[in-house]
């Protein structure tokens, strides 16, 4: 075969969605937005470069990409390292976002976007008036980590997945956010559900066989531990139809009881080494229609790691 | 909300199979494949009359199945049942098939097909000329528990998913089989593949989650353990497009790397005795287009429990 799966898969993912025969039918233009995750931005491996020209490649879609959600880990690593480091990953994050981010953006939290839950390693007491998600919160003005919007008559309900575990994270959907998710999705308006760690994202379980262990097994930082609590609120409201998350650098669909898991992949791939397991780092545009149907793509930008 | 998602479900998969196809438009005649799994026939509760029923409900479609797909536990149990018992069950099981359908049918072996592997339960010694596979074998006039047919352009393959092991069994292919999918998927033929146990299905996660380890855990009885094997040859076939499966008696469908795994319920819901956490009693249509193209839709078959 000259053809690998997966550019058979990249050239049919468009025509796959629209198998279920919904752009053709459906009347008016879609509304379409970005999905991109885990920039990791550092200095160094020029991730700085190549979150640039991610940006770029979004920015020369057609039809036009309208808004794009950050979905996580926009920085390499916040947990364990000192102030000096996180600055100058923030800096650079918030640079690269100026010269070429000309959309609005929505960021979603990731584990590697909280200073210091580490105290050991990241020299902190946790008495810093920037510690933990505060430093997200301040340098994107967010009030709250969660967060929802309308727009093109559809619901866009941010969550923040990452919650304190010891000194590292658990994926968790807290009782807060929880009742605050009920009211979001209450109605009939169509929904999206957007988190860094995974709702439910199997990508993970594929090689997870542990043959010791006698087991399929996957930790609670891999997706949030109470999806079932999750699901029951998505099962009374069959206006949720899309949640989306990033986390895992890996690219599925899980379809169960009519809401679509997608797990995007990553920017950078392989944290800027190249391509991770079975994919190439690339984004998600997604393309959604007023009545409450989308199609997805996903789009390799064309990075090439030293 | 006054409906509940499973009924919006049932509303939309029903208007769906109305339709002359489900999906595509009219170019080229599809293949309509009906995968009926999980039968549990015996003659309680009535599951002879639940399982013509559902096997009619097939039939009735427009169009009407070209072939059937019998996912495995078609009787309720043999692995621990006497022989006497055994012959009850695949009797009415013939039976069944006979007085309902005229379509090829294609016997899956699942874990409850198996006549005898728990000895002491079955008063068996292991040398009956019909102990173990041997029975649902001669039952369907197989010499072989995996094996390949073609059909509009398609070749579908059938698998054997079911290994014995000293407290049971899991699920495995072993490596003479291994060796045999590798050749069957040596063609330019789209590939359809049905195994019981599931190769991978992520709704075996679902409940999965431990509270005390911290890990989500699935056991090697209800995934294939050497599913990463089996992707690493669907990796080099773009041809191999969807897998299905039984055992769970859950509904979901997961898309990685081009292909689509899809655990199809079964048409006894739970054991007969009504519906299985957010599952009716169901089956499973696919519409299989030559150039590769495939649709899909859980069916309701309307049974009521007693």
């Amino acid at each position: 075969m000259a053809l690998s799966r997966r550019d058979l898969f990249a050239a049919t993912a468009g025509a796959a969605v629209s198998r279920l025969g919904l752009p053709v039918a459906a009347p008016g233009q879609p509304l379409r937005f970005a999905h991109m995750n885990d920039f990791h931005i550092q200095p160094e491996a020029r991730a700085g470069e190549g979150v640039a020209k991610a940006f770029s490649h979004m920015r020369e879609r057609n039809p036009k990409v309208e808004f794009v959600f950050g979905g996580g880990d926009l920085v390499m690593a916040g947990q364990n390292v000192e102030e000096a480091r996180m600055r100058v990953q923030m800096d650079l994050l918030q640079r690269t976002l100026k010269e070429g981010m000309d959309r609005p953006f929505y960021p979603v939290i990731g584990n590697h976007d909280i200073w210091g839950w580490n105290k050991a390693g990241s020299k902190t007491t946790g008495n810093e008036p920037l510690w933990g998600k505060r430093w997200f919160q301040d340098a994107f003005e967010l009030a709250s980590t969660n967060f929802a919007f309308e727009k093109g008559g559809w619901k866009f309900v941010v969550l923040d997945t990452v919650q304190p575990k010891g000194t590292a994270y658990e994926g968790l959907v807290d009782d807060a956010q929880l009742d605050w998710l009920k009211g979001q999705v209450a109605g009939t308006t169509p929904c999206v559900i957007v988190s860094h760690i995974p709702l439910f994202a199997p990508g993970n379980f594929v090689h997870a066989w542990n043959e010791e262990a006698g087991q399929w097994r996957m930790g609670a930082n891999m997706q949030v531990r109470n999806f079932l609590a999750v699901k029951e609120v998505f099962d009374r409201q069959p206006n949720v139809k899309l949640a989306l998350s990033a986390h895992t650098h890996l690219l599925d669909r899980y379809d169960l009881n009519g809401v679509a898991y997608l797990n995007n992949g990553a920017v950078c791939g392989n944290w800027w080494r190249g391509r991770y397991r079975d994919f190439d780092p690339g984004y998600v545009t997604i393309d959604l229609w007023p009545d409450g149907k989308w199609t997805h793509e996903f789009h390799r930008w064309g990075w090439t790691a030293e | 909300m006054a409906f509940a998602r499973r009924e919006l479900m049932a509303a939309a998969a029903g208007a769906a199979i109305g339709r002359e196809w489900i999906g595509f438009g009219q170019a080229a005649k599809p293949v309509r494949v009906a995968f009926l799994t999980d039968f549990h026939i015996q003659p309680e509760q009535r599951a002879g009359e639940g399982s013509a029923a559902a096997i009619r409900h097939a039939m009735a479609l427009k169009p009407a199945p070209d072939v059937i797909i019998g996912g495995g536990d078609l009787i309720m149990d043999g692995f621990a049942a006497e022989e006497a018992r055994t012959k009850v069950q695949f009797d009415l099981l013939r039976r069944t098939l006979a007085e309902n359908t005229d379509r090829p049918f294609y016997p899956v072996l699942g874990n409850h097909d198996v006549w005898g592997w728990d000895e002491k339960a079955s008063k068996t010694t292991g040398k009956e000329p019909k102990w173990g596979k041997r029975w649902f074998l001669d039952e369907f006039q197989r010499d072989r528990s995996y094996y390949a047919v073609e059909h509009g352009g398609w070749r579908l393959v059938v698998l054997d998913t079911v290994f014995r092991t000293p407290d049971g069994y899991n699920g495995r292919i072993e490596d003479e089989q291994f060796e045999w999918l590798r050749g069957q998927l040596q063609t330019e033929k789209p590939v359809l593949i049905a195994s019981h146990i599931p190769l991978f299905a992520p709704c075996t996660m679902m409940y999965g989650y431990n509270p005390q380890t911290g890990w989500w855990n699935v056991g090697g009885n209800l995934m294939t353990k050497n599913f990463n094997d089996v992707k690493k040859l669907f990796d080099e076939r773009p041809n191999v497009k969807v897998c299905l499966s039984g055992h769970i008696h859950l509904q979901d469908r997961y898309d990685y790397n081009g292909v689509g795994y899809l655990c199809g319920g079964a048409v006894s819901g739970a054991w007969w005795g009504g519906r299985f956490h957010d599952f009716d009693p169901a089956y499973l249509v696919l519409d299989l287009w030559p150039d590769g193209r495939w649709e899909h839709r859980f069916v309701s078959w309307g049974w009521r429990a007693a």
